[in-house]
C-alpha cells in the first residue's frame, strides 16, 4: 500500500468515526469493525496481464462497553428415534447449559422435530427459565426426521422477534438423514440462502456418524452459519458453547460488501463464499461479525499490464453493517492498489503473507471438494492422490508462509487421504473434511476443544 | 315330545332375536355408513380449512413479493440488487408486452451475470415457449397479477407476475422458502384440533411425497388415507390427505354410543321374548308334570287295585255262571259289573305298561295262540259297551291258525283301538275289524288287524301326534270324555316291540282306520323271552 492510499484509507476511517461520533456522542469507540483491503501481491511484475487476489477483511473489535447485543435464538432439535438414549440426554443438557449463558431479555425458542414438528417453546424472553428447562427435559425421542419443517418452524419463531439489533440465529441439531419433506442438500441450501438474506444464520450440528453432511454444511454455508461435526454426544456441550459464544460476541451484523474494480482490473471469481460478480462489481454479504474474529471476502482479479513503478488501484470497497452496540448503520470504505515492478524477487518478497495464507486455505478447500467428489464417484485412488497433493500443498504453504493454521488443515487432508479406502473411516473423514471446509469458507471458529480427547 | 318342544321354544326365542339382531345390525351398519360419511365429510372440511390457510399464506407471500417488486423498474442495477437480496425470490424478470425479456439483458449475453445466466437456463422453457405470456393471456384481461406453475429440477416451480402498463414484471419464487413459509403457517402436532386427534394431515406434492405433516399417531405404518383433496390453484398439483390409523375406529366410537342408546330397548325386547318363552315352557312343563303325576298316582293305585279287581271280576263271573239266565235283570247287572271290571283291568294294564315302558322294561310273553280268538275275546268284553252306544260290529277275521305271539299285547293294542271307537266314534255306528296273516320271505309271519270306524276321523294336522303320550286331540270331540292320553302311545310301543306297528291309514270317506301289524313266530318253535 502506498502512503497516499494509506492516508486516504485512514482519512476515510477517521471520517466514519467522526460521523458515528456525531451521531452518538456518548459512544466513544465507534469503530467496532476494522476493515482491511489488501492485495496478495502489492507489487506486480510489469509487462503482462497478471493475476492476484484482493482480500477484504473485517475484524470485530473488542467492545469496551461490555454490553453485548441481545440475541434471538431458535434451538431446533432432532428428536427422531435414532436420538434416543445418551444422544438425547446430552442434547438436552447442552441446550440447558447454553441457555444459562443467556440474559433474561434474550429471546429463545425451542423446536423439536421427528415425523412431525412441535414448537416446544414458542419465541419468548427468558423470564421463566424453569418452564423452558422443564420443556427441554421432557423431550423424548421417536419417529422419523422432518428436518425441513423443523427449520421452517424455527425460522418462523425467529421472525417473531426478527430485529436488526438482535443476533438472529438458529442452531439446528440432527443425527440422521432428513426423510420427511424436502431433504436434498440443494433444497436445504436454497432455504438457507433465503434465511441468510433475511438475516437469519443457521448453524448446524451433525451428531454421530449417520447424518447427511452435505445437507448440513450446505444449509450452514448458504445462511452464513457455522457447522460442527460432533461424533460423541458428550461433545455437544462444546459445540453449543462455541455457537453461543459467537452469537454473544457479535458486534455487527447484516454486513454488505461492495467491491469495485477500476478500469484495467477484472474480477474473475470469489473464493470460498457465495458472491455475485456483476461486471466490475462484486457483491457479497456476511450475516455476523464476531469480536476478535476476522472474516473476509477473497476475490481473484486479473490486472492489465503496466509499466514498472506505476501504481494501479485494484479495488474500492464499501462495507455497510449494523453496529449492534450503538444500534446504528455504519459504513466503512477501503481500497487497495498495486505497484508494478520489474523485479520478480521484489514481487515475491513483498507478497502479503496473511492474504496468501487465506488464498492457500481457500484453494485447498476447493481442491478438497474435488477430491471428495472423486471419492464419491468411487475413484478411490484418484481421490487418495488428490488428498495427498492437497496435504503436501498445505504443508508446503504452511512452511513457506509460516502459518500453523495451514498445518492443521493439512492434517485434515492427510486424514482424508489415509481413510479413503475404508468405508467407515471415510465416513468420519468426510464429515471432518466438510466441517473443516465450512470453517475455512466462512472463517468461523472451530468448536471448542472437547473435554475428553477422542481416540 | 321333548325335542319337539325344545325346538319350538328355540324357534320362539331365536326367531325374534335373530330379527332384532339383524335389524339392529342393519341399523348400526347404516348408522356406521352415515357416520363414516359424516366423519369423512368432517375430514374433508378440515382439509378444506387447511387449504384455505395455505391459500391465505400464499396470498401473504404474494403480497410480500409484490412489495419487493415495487417500485416497478426496468433499471438493470436495481433489478440485480433486488434479485441478489430477495429472500423470497430467486430472480426477477421484466417482459415487454410482446413477450421479449427486457431484463435480464438477453440481447447482450456478455453483460449477463453468472446468476442471471443460471436463472435463464432454469426458466428457458417459460420464455422460449411463451408459456408465461400464454398464462397471462388466459387469465382475465382485467387481472393485474397471477401465478404460473411449472416443473423444473426437483419439483414444482412458481412464478408470480404482475402487469404494469405494457410490461409484465415477474418474480421467480424461491420454492423452498415458499414451502417453508407455508409450513410455518400450518399447525404443529401439539396444536391439532382435539376432535381429530389420532389422525394426521399430510401435505403432499404431485408425486405423493410428504412435504409436511402434523398430528400424532401411534403407529405410522397403519396409516390409511381417509380423505383427500387437491389444493386450489396455483398449487393444484399438491394435495392434502387426512390419514388415520384405523378408518372405522372413529366411526365405531360414535356408533358404539348409538348402540348404547339402543341397548335398553334391545334388552327389553330380548327380556320380553325370553319371558314369553319361559311362560310357555312353564305352562307346557306344568301340563306334562301334571300328567306324569297323574300316571304315577294311577300307577301306584293300580297296583293296589289289581288284586281286589281280580277278585271282583272272578266272583262276578262265578255269580254270572251260577245265576244261569234265571233272572234276566240280575244277569244284565252282573254283565255290567264284569265288563266294567274288565275295562278297569285294561286301564290298569295300560298304566302299568306305560310306567314299565318309561323304565324300558316292557316284556313280551310269547304264547301259541290263535290271534282271532284273542280278537274275539276283546270284542266280547266290549260288546255290552258297544251295543249300549248302538255300534254295530262287522268282522272279517281270517287268522284261524296258531301263531306265537303275546296275546296280552295284542289284546291290549286292539282293546285300546276298540275303546277309542267306543269313546270317540260312536256316531259312526259301525266298528269294522279285519284280520289276516302275511307270510314274509324270512319265514317269519306277520299278522295284521284293521280297526275301522265311521266317526269324525282324526284331523290331518293331528295324525302324527295322536301317538304321543298325553296328547289328546283338543276339540269338541274329546271334551267331556275321560282318558289318560296314553292308549295309542302304548299300543304303538307294544306293537313296535312286537316287530310291528300301529298306523293310522288314510281313508277316503269319514272315520278312521288303524292298521296294526305284529310279527309272529312259527308255532313249531315257540319261545319265550325278549325279542331283540
Amino acid at each position: 500500500m502506498t502512503n497516499q492510499t494509506m492516508k486516504t484509507a485512514l482519512a476515510r476511517i477517521a471520517v466514519t468515526m467522526l460521523v458515528s461520533l456525531l451521531a452518538l456522542p456518548l459512544t466513544m469507540s465507534g469503530a467496532t469493525v476494522r476493515l482491511n483491503v489488501d492485495a496478495a501481491n502489492p507489487m506486480l511484475l510489469s509487462g503482462g496481464v497478471r493475476k492476484t487476489y484482493v482480500r477484504v477483511a473485517l475484524t470485530g473489535m473488542r467492545s469496551d462497553r461490555g454490553v453485548r447485543a441481545p440475541v434471538n435464538v431458535a434451538i431446533v432439535l432432532d428428536r427422531s428415534g435414532s436420538m434416543s438414549g445418551a444422544k438425547m440426554a446430552e442434547a438436552k443438557r447442552a441446550a440447558i447449559l447454553a441457555l444459562d449463558r443467556l440474559r433474561d431479555d434474550d429471546i429463545v425458542s425451542i423446536v423439536t422435530y421427528e415425523s412431525t414438528v412441535d414448537v416446544l417453546v414458542p419465541a419468548t424472553k427468558l423470564y421463566d427459565r424453569r418452564a423452558i428447562r422443564r420443556a427441554i427435559e421432557g423431550i423424548e425421542a421417536s419417529g422419523s426426521t422432518a428436518l425441513f419443517a423443523g427449520v421452517g418452524k424455527g425460522a418462523r419463531e425467529l421472525r417473531k422477534f426478527l430485529d436488526r439489533n438482535r443476533v438472529n440465529s438458529m442452531l439446528l441439531l440432527s443425527d440422521g438423514l432428513a426423510n420427511v419433506g424436502p431433504s436434498s442438500p440443494g433444497e436445504l441450501a436454497q432455504l438457507g440462502t433465503s434465511l441468510g438474506r433475511e438475516g437469519i444464520t443457521v448453524t448446524t450440528i451433525g451428531l454421530g456418524l449417520k447424518y447427511n453432511e452435505d445437507l448440513m454444511t450446505r444449509l450452514a454455508l448458504a445462511s452464513d452459519g457455522n457447522h460442527f461435526f460432533v461424533e460423541e454426544a458428550e461433545d455437544l456441550e462444546a459445540a453449543f458453547a462455541t455457537e453461543f459464544g459467537d452469537a454473544l460476541s457479535t458486534v455487527a451484523q447484516g454486513v454488505t460488501i461492495h467491491l469495485d474494480c477500476p478500469e484495467g482490473v477484472r474480477p474473475i471469481r470469489v473464493l470460498g463464499r457465495d458472491a455475485s460478480i456483476e461486471g466490475q462489481r462484486v457483491h457479497a454479504s456476511l450475516n455476523q461479525l464476531y469480536q476478535d474474529q476476522t472474516r473476509y471476502l477473497l476475490v481473484e482479479v486479473e490486472v492489465a499490464p503496466g509499466a514498472a513503478g506505476r501504481v494501479r488501484p485494484v479495488a474500492n470497497v464499501t462495507v455497510g453493517f449494523r453496529e449492534l452496540a450503538t444500534k446504528t448503520d455504519q459504513q466503512l470504505r477501503g481500497d487497495a492498489s498495486i505497484t508494478y515492478t520489474n523485479s520478480a524477487s521484489t514481487v515475491e518478497s513483498r507478497k502479503n503473507r496473511e492474504v496468501m495464507v487465506a488464498v492457500a486455505s481457500q484453494i485447498a478447500a476447493e481442491r478438497n471438494k474435488v477430491a471428495t467428489a472423486l471419492r464419491d464417484e468411487g475413484k478411490i485412488e484418484q481421490a487418495r492422490e488428490a488428498f495427498r497433493q492437497n496435504k503436501v500443498y498445505l504443508q508446503d504453504k504452511a512452511v513457506e508462509l509460516a502459518a500453523p493454521s495451514l498445518k492443521d488443515e493439512a492434517k485434515v487432508s492427510g486424514e482424508a487421504e489415509a481413510s479413503v479406502a475404508d468405508e467407515a473411516q471415510w465416513n468420519r473423514a468426510r464429515k471432518q473434511q466438510m466441517e473443516s471446509n465450512v470453517q475455512v469458507q466462512t472463517q468461523r471458529a472451530p468448536k471448542a476443544a472437547p473435554k475428553k480427547k477422542q481416540e | 315330545m321333548k325335542p319337539r318342544l325344545t325346538l319350538l321354544l328355540l324357534l320362539i326365542v331365536v326367531t325374534p332375536l335373530a330379527i332384532v339382531g339383524w335389524l339392529g345390525a342393519k341399523i348400526v351398519g347404516d348408522e356406521q355408513d352415515v357416520l363414516q360419511h359424516r366423519v369423512s365429510g368432517l375430514m374433508t372440511g378440515q382439509l378444506r380449512a387447511v387449504d384455505a390457510a395455505i391459500s391465505t399464506a400464499l396470498d401473504a407471500y404474494q403480497q410480500r413479493v409484490l412489495e419487493e417488486m415495487r417500485p416497478f423498474t426496468v433499471e438493470r442495477d436495481a433489478l440485480r440488487k433486488r434479485s441478489r437480496e430477495s429472500a423470497l425470490s430467486m430472480q426477477f424478470y421484466v417482459l415487454e408486452g410482446a413477450g421479449k425479456l427486457l431484463y435480464p439483458p438477453v440481447d447482450s449475453p456478455g453483460a449477463l451475470t453468472p446468476s442471471e445466466r443460471e436463472a435463464l437456463a432454469r426458466t428457458a422453457q417459460i420464455w422460449d415457449g411463451g408459456e408465461l405470456l400464454a398464462s397471462v393471456g388466459e387469465s382475465e384481461a382485467t387481472a393485474e397479477t397471477g401465478w404460473k406453475a411449472w416443473y423444473w429440477g426437483n419439483g414444482l416451480q412458481m412464478m408470480f407476475w404482475t402487469r404494469e402498463g405494457q410490461r409484465i414484471h415477474v418474480a421467480e419464487i424461491n420454492r423452498t422458502r415458499l414451502l417453508a413459509d407455508l409450513i410455518a403457517a400450518l399447525p404443529e402436532t401439539d396444536e391439532v384440533a382435539p376432535q381429530l386427534s389420532g389422525g394426521r394431515i399430510q401435505l403432499m406434492d404431485a408425486t405423493g411425497t410428504v412435504l409436511y405433516q402434523w398430528g400424532s399417531v401411534k403407529n405410522e405404518e397403519a396409516l390409511k388415507t381417509a380423505a383427500r383433496i387437491a389444493l386450489r390453484a396455483p398449487l393444484s398439483a399438491w394435495s392434502l390427505e387426512y390419514a388415520t390409523a384405523e378408518a372405522p375406529g372413529i366411526g365405531s366410537v360414535v356408533a358404539g354410543g348409538f348402540l348404547l342408546t339402543l341397548l335398553p330397548a334391545l334388552l327389553l325386547l330380548v327380556g320380553l321374548v325370553l319371558g314369553m318363552a319361559a311362560y310357555f315352557y312353564r305352562e307346557q312343563s306344568r301340563e306334562m308334570r301334571e300328567a306324569a303325576q297323574r300316571v304315577s298316582f294311577v300307577n301306584q293305585v293300580s297296583h293296589e287295585l289289581k288284586t281286589p279287581l281280580t277278585n271282583i271280576r272272578m266272583y262276578a263271573e262265578i255269580l254270572e255262571r251260577e245265576a244261569g239266565g234265571e233272572d234276566e235283570r240280575m244277569s244284565r247287572h252282573l254283565n255290567v259289573i264284569v265288563s266294567e271290571s274288565q275295562r278297569l283291568s285294561r286301564m290298569i294294564a295300560n298304566v302299568l305298561t306305560f310306567s314299565r315302558g318309561q323304565r324300558n322294561a316292557l316284556n313280551l310273553r310269547y304264547q301259541s295262540v290263535v290271534p282271532d280268538d284273542v280278537l274275539r275275546t276283546v270284542l266280547e268284553q266290549f260288546r255290552p259297551a258297544l251295543s249300549a252306544r248302538g255300534i254295530d260290529v262287522e268282522l272279517d277275521l281270517r287268522i284261524g291258525e296258531e301263531c306265537s305271539l303275546d296275546p296280552d299285547a295284542l289284546g291290549q293294542i286292539v282293546g285300546n283301538l276298540v275303546s277309542n271307537v267306543e269313546k270317540y266314534a260312536a256316531e259312526g255306528k259301525l266298528l269294522r275289524m279285519e284280520s289276516g296273516l302275511d307270510s314274509l320271505p324270512s319265514g317269519l309271519g306277520r299278522i295284521f288287524v284293521v280297526v275301522e270306524d265311521r266317526g269324525p276321523g282324526v284331523p290331518a294336522r293331528e295324525q302324527a301326534r295322536i301317538f304321543e303320550p298325553f296328547y289328546r286331540v283338543n276339540s269338541l270331540l274329546t271334551e267331556g270324555v275321560s282318558g289318560t292320553g296314553i292308549g295309542l302311545s302304548i299300543s304303538r310301543e307294544l306293537a313296535r316291540l312286537h316287530g310291528g306297528d300301529v298306523v293310522l291309514e288314510a281313508k277316503e270317506s269319514g272315520g278312521s282306520r288303524f292298521l296294526v301289524t305284529l310279527a309272529c313266530r312259527p308255532v313249531a318253535a315257540p319261545t319265550e323271552g325278549r325279542p331283540a
